[in-house]
């Protein structure tokens, strides 16, 4: 493909610029389209097996188990325990990564325990804290939360230690009280580190979600699409994959804009000359 | 009235210990423009990181109005090289934040910023972020920023070292018009001798490397002054013989690195 886009004429390729300048979705929707296309039209042709649905079937399962009922109350169980999870342990790992990042004295206290439990994959822990509270709703909230602690806290951490000292000069010229400093300047000096933070612990939140729901005793959408593979029923596994990344997706689309809002001025400077 | 009393910094750096500023002392009264010029070295912006409280001095103090200048004031606005808006408030935002870190409702924050964009002749950008402007609309705002703290002296550090020429021109013009309208102190750090000549009631000289009070010169020029008085003859003179003595500074501070 790459290897005739020398020999295209310049016209067309400038054309091509422009609209992938101007309307940066268009690409990504056009490739989306062609694989499901080319993916329709094997299905169609009968080159896939049996177990794997057509994107026409799956939507049309995805709909139809939407009218019966069984879908939507196993996505809100899993979607109310991944963003809980996302919430809490983005919140802490916020707060925490910003203030270890402002005071070497904190710094060098939670670093420490962090870096040390960072290496731990946090399905591990699981069953640890399962043995404590139970294989519940409680256990897998407090793994996904773990879980998302972790980009949060260093990708905010890191942010400030960018911080101008201009910047922590006019605090001071100003004789700003200390939370006034935070808010103002440390908070969204380190937002656009932190929202690359949320945004990784946000996929690992849907991760996790599905991890811990297919362990010990399965509920929610995750266990369902496991349960629908045993018992052949591919119908259900394929609507639930397809709704899981549906909803991730959206998830992800949203803390983006939220994100590139919040940024708005920093991105700017970005594209300055 | 702020004043520099026997101002002595000297840094460690590794082994060796440098000697930056020594015996300086200084009186800067209400209302006067100072410019501080020196060769590179010379201990310029330190000077005026501890007349503003940033850094401590070796030796002697800082008074304003008779009480030590220990840290950092309200009283003591600073305007750096790098114009250092926030990039994530708009330019109104900016110059409104000292008032809001002060305790101000945002309401009174802003209308007050409003006023003092059009001072410094930024109408019309309010909303802009600092990256849709030029280097002299952000330094512009910088200054207004610093003027919303209400203080009392202006420490300037080389606020047009980055800007282009023609720019730097202008900017000097429209600081010596606002200066004029507001009366503060300036203490103004550069390395530009036309510069120091123009906006300056006086130019203090330091010596290279201890910096001392070389010289302290009266600039005589008539106020307001503004694009003629770059023509005039005086401003050549004053160019002329603080180049000379400048010169005898440079030539010191080349023969102690060789």
């Amino acid at each position: 493909m790459t290897a005739t886009a020398g020999t295209a004429p310049a016209m067309s390729r400038r054309s091509w610029r422009d609209i992938a300048d101007k309307r940066p979705w268009v690409l990504p929707v056009a490739v989306v389209l062609v694989v499901a296309g080319a993916w329709e039209l094997a299905g169609f042709l009968g080159l896939l097996p049996d177990y794997i649905l057509r994107p026409t079937t799956i939507v049309g399962d995805i709909v139809s188990l939407l009218v019966d009922g069984t879908l939507h109350p196993l996505v809100l169980e899993s979607l109310r325990r991944a963003l809980l999870g996302f919430a809490i342990g983005s919140a802490v790992g916020f707060v925490l990564g910003l203030l270890t990042g402002v005071s070497p004295w904190f710094g060098d206290i939670v670093d420490g325990p962090v870096a040390a439990s960072y290496p731990i994959p946090k399905v591990a822990l699981f069953p640890a804290i399962a043995v404590i509270l139970g294989f519940d709703d409680r256990t897998r909230v407090i793994v996904i939360a773990l879980a998302c602690f972790y980009p949060v806290y260093l990708n905010a951490q890191s942010g400030t230690r960018g911080i101008e000292r201009d910047f922590v000069w006019l605090g001071r010229n100003n004789e700003a009280s200390w939370l006034c400093q935070f808010r103002s300047i440390v908070v969204p000096a380190a937002l656009p580190k932190a929202i690359v933070g949320l945004r990784l612990s946000l996929a690992l939140s849907f991760v996790m979600m599905f991890a811990t729901e297919v362990i010990g005793f399965g509920t929610g959408l995750g266990s369902a699409i496991f349960r629908a593979r045993l018992e052949g029923d591919y119908h259900l596994m394929w609507a639930g994959v397809v709704v899981i990344g549906a909803i991730g997706f959206i998830a992800d689309q949203l803390l983006r804009v939220i994100g590139a809002r919040l940024t708005k001025g920093q991105a700017l400077e970005g594209h300055r000359g | 009235m702020l004043n520099a009393n026997a101002i002595g910094k000297t840094f460690q750096r590794g082994r060796h210990r440098v000697v930056a500023l020594e015996g300086i002392g200084l009186e800067f009264t209400r209302g006067q423009f100072s410019c501080i010029l020196g060769p590179s070295g010379s201990g310029k912006s330190t000077l005026l990181h501890i007349l503003g409280g940033f850094e401590a001095p070796t030796t002697g103090e800082v008074t304003l109005d008779d009480s030590p200048v220990v840290k950092p004031s309200r009283r003591l606005g600073m305007v750096f090289q790098q114009a250092s808006l926030f990039p994530w408030r708009n330019i109104e935002r900016n110059v409104a934040w000292p008032i809001e870190a002060n305790g101000g409702s945002r309401k009174e924050a802003c209308r007050t910023a409003r006023e003092l964009l059009g001072l410094v002749g930024l109408n019309g950008f309010e909303r802009a972020y600092p990256a849709e402007l030029s280097g002299g609309m952000r330094q512009r705002a910088a200054i207004a920023r610093t003027l919303a703290m209400g203080p009392d002296v202006l420490l300037m550090d080389e606020p047009f070292g980055a800007l282009d020429a023609q720019t730097r021109e202008l900017m000097q013009e429209e600081l010596s018009r606002i200066w004029q309208e507001s009366q503060l102190t300036v203490v103004f750090v550069t390395h530009d001798i036309s510069e120091a000549v123009f906006l300056g009631d006086r130019v203090v000289l330091l010596s290279a490397r201890p910096g001392r009070v070389a010289h302290d010169i009266p600039i005589a020029l008539d106020r307001p002054r503004n694009a003629e008085t770059k023509k005039s003859k005086d401003l050549l003179d004053h160019h002329n013989e603080l180049w000379d003595l400048l010169r005898v500074e440079i030539d010191a501070a080349n023969a102690g690195a060789a």
